[in-house]
């Protein structure tokens, strides 16, 4: 129980980014004054499934509740639980384990951060951060005799083309290779996709976080200190209970892109013109700048004959590479060869009911569902159908959110619609070289986006972005915002600009543990004693 | 099943589709229709180059494909047996005993949508095991 209680720290969100950054600081962190322990505790709206991990096994609890059908723990559009129209994953999160990959900053990345809004988030600043990222994460590539030919043809097909395709980093530990791995699910039943609930939260436990699931934030409490706006508590709400305060000396948001924002909207931080008379401190650039990757840039997909696959296998990963227009980065596409290439490693047997291939309705529908694969878990035979994905990098127009979750964003712009058009072309012309027997345009895909995404975009970043200037952003390079003392905001809502590979988890786990070596070392040690 | 719909379409869109068929069915609108007639009109719809009211012509398809992905996502999701039962504490209900089938068993007595796609999602324990003995064999097994 929070109740009457007085923290060190306090983290909103114990999603990949909060659980990350509240574990270091109560396993690395001490009070600069006393050099005492640190009281932390790490508040989630989401559930947790509690348990010491046994990697390709399982435990009872999380075994019991990912199961495989997709409506079940997954509402609204986006996995998690919703909980008065909000969207919780649960402790832990749900990002790099959904797929199980991707990969931190690129080079041009971490230019194009500084470049952005003039952060020191630079590759050498940060190759610890990787460095930690990649070990914890077990990240590894795919041996070649375990991926489908499919893949090994794109890459044979890309290079052909004059592209240097790269092995996607995967991010698990003794996967079972079910076949069931890329289902949109946020965790694994056997434990093989490596979470934050498997690797940073145990570590929390064994350093006297206080982790406190179903627990919805309302507020962070905004007073006055002479001059200063200081950030000095919550207003929380436990499951069934009334609303409760809890006081700290350091408040951290950690809600991601979309949760970060609206929080602080509700506690009277942001734009004047959204907040009217709610608003507390100004700050137009919350919810604002929102970056990310187009949900669909391609939409085509392929049908090949001469590709069948016997056995579920670790097929889900593959090659990518990337389309660059200048020696910049500024303008590339990135092109992976099927995030779901795997017929039963898609979301579940709706996915295939609702492919470009099937027919509409009625008796045809019906028929080409029951005839097309003999058994989805163990394919003998059928065509194959190729996914791939792509995405651009580009300055494109960003989206702004506002207060009732709604989100202003242009997908009619023309620079979009070029950089779709050209992304198209490629993906057919690969598709083509690969020996595909028929390719074609994704009709249904502006509805898709609809359903999937409201914003349009995925791997979204930016809505409290960081940077030099208070006047481009919400909070400086050391996570601490511009215009309120002891708040801090740590997720993927502070990158200024999407990176440019197979972003999502990957580099907001990498940030996040960047974040909690930078507060450590200058509100958490012992040389501020 | 169309649980959620609702976000996306108002009672306006879809009063509009029902009416829509009026003028090419004799004026008779959508729930009155054949099923011949309700293939006739979605088939129409799709084509859309009858329909020369563009605005019509959106709010027609828009109605159609939000309800096709629905029906299509909840029925392939194993409908009628697509919600797993849970306690008040979210936790699955499971028969006495089991651990490892925590999907809610495929009925023999009717066919569901898993059922016409072929669709196994789940292992048993001996699967699992062959599966793991297969990663050691394969070197994909990184600790115990």
């Amino acid at each position: 129980m929070l109740r009457e209680k007085m923290y060190d720290v306090i983290v909103v969100g114990a999603g990949f980014s909060g659980s990350i950054v509240g574990t270091k600081i109560a396993q690395k962190g001490v009070n600069p004054s006393s050099g005492e322990r640190l009281k932390v505790a790490m508040i989630d709206g989401g559930p947790y499934f509690k348990g010491k991990p046994k990697w390709g096994y399982g435990i009872p609890s999380r075994r019991q509740m990912f199961t495989h059908i997709p409506q079940d723990m997954r509402q609204g559009d986006r996995a998690g639980r919703v909980v008065e129209g909000y969207t919780f994953k649960g402790v832990g999160g749900g990002s790099v384990q959904w797929g199980a990959k991707g990969h931190p900053p690129d080079d041009k990345d971490y230019e194009w951060w500084a470049r952005e809004t003039g952060v020191d988030w630079t590759k050498e600043n940060m190759k610890e951060a990787v460095r930690e990222f990649l070990h914890m994460f077990n990240s590894h590539t795919i041996p070649d005799n375990l991926l489908h030919e499919y893949h090994l043809r794109f890459r044979d097909v890309a290079r052909s083309m004059g592209y240097k395709p790269e092995k996607m980093l995967v991010h698990k530990k003794n996967c079972i290779m079910c076949g069931t791995h890329a289902e949109f699910q946020p965790q694994c039943r056997y434990d093989a996709k490596t979470s934050t609930l498997l690797t940073y939260i145990p570590i929390a436990e064994e350093n006297g976080v206080e982790i406190l699931p179903n627990t919805k934030v309302e507020q962070v409490i905004i007073g006055k200190k002479g001059t200063q706006w200081v950030a000095t508590g919550i207003w929380y709400r436990e499951k069934g209970e009334l609303v409760q305060k809890a006081e700290a000396k350091k408040i951290i948001v950690a809600c991601e892109n979309f949760g970060t924002p609206l929080l602080l909207y509700a506690s009277g931080y942001g734009p004047k013109d959204l907040l009217g008379d709610k608003l507390i401190v100004e700050n137009p650039n919350v919810g604002s700048h929102i970056d990310g990757h187009p949900a669909s840039m391609g939409g085509v997909s392929a049908r090949f004959e001469d590709i069948v696959v016997h056995e579920p296998g670790d097929g889900n990963y593959g090659f990518w590479f990337l389309d660059d227009k200048d020696s910049q980065g500024s303008d590339r596409l990135f092109m992976l060869s099927g995030a779901e290439t795997h017929p039963s490693s898609f979301w579940g047997a709706h996915t295939y009911a609702l492919s470009y291939w099937a027919p509409e309705f009625g008796h045809k529908h019906k028929d080409w569902m029951r005839n097309n694969w003999k058994v989805w878990r163990h394919i003998s035979g059928g065509s194959f159908y190729g996914p791939m994905v792509a995405y651009s990098h580009w300055s494109a127009p960003k989206a702004r959110l506002l207060p009732d979750r709604s989100f202003q964003f242009d997908h009619e712009h023309p620079t979009i619609k070029k950089r779709q058009k050209e992304c198209r072309d490629l993906l057919w012309a690969v598709f083509e070289k690969m020996g595909a027997k028929e390719v074609r345009d994704d009709p249904a895909e502006p509805v898709r986006r609809t359903i999937a995404s409201p914003a349009g975009l995925r791997h979204d970043v930016g809505s409290c972005r960081a940077g030099e200037d208070p006047k481009n952003s919400v909070i400086n390079a050391n996570f601490e915002c511009h215009d309120i003392a002891n708040l801090f905001i740590v997720d993927s809502s502070t990158h200024p600009r999407a990176t440019s590979l197979w972003s999502g988890g990957a580099v907001v786990a990498t940030v996040g543990i960047f974040a909690a070596d930078r507060i450590i070392a200058k509100h958490f040690s012992r040389s501020q004693m | 099943m169309l649980k959620g719909l609702t976000i996306l379409l108002s009672d306006a869109e879809l009063r509009e589709f029902n009416e829509a068929s009026r003028p090419y069915f004799g004026d008779k609108p959508f729930l009155q229709l054949s099923e011949t007639e309700r293939e006739q009109y979605l088939n129409l719809i799709i084509d859309g180059s009858q329909v020369k009211d563009p605005k019509l012509l959106r709010t027609l398809q828009k109605v159609y494909r939000l309800t096709r992905t629905r029906v299509f996502t909840v029925y392939y999701s194993n409908y009628p047996e697509h919600i797993v039962p849970r306690d008040e504490n979210d936790v699955p209900i499971l028969p006495p005993g089991d651990q490892h089938q925590i999907t809610n068993p495929n009925t023999k007595r009717i066919v569901t949508g898993w059922d016409i796609a072929n669709y196994k999602p789940q292992l048993s324990w001996e699967e699992e095991e062959e599966r793991r003995a297969r990663a050691k064999r394969l070197g994909m097994w990184h600790d115990e």
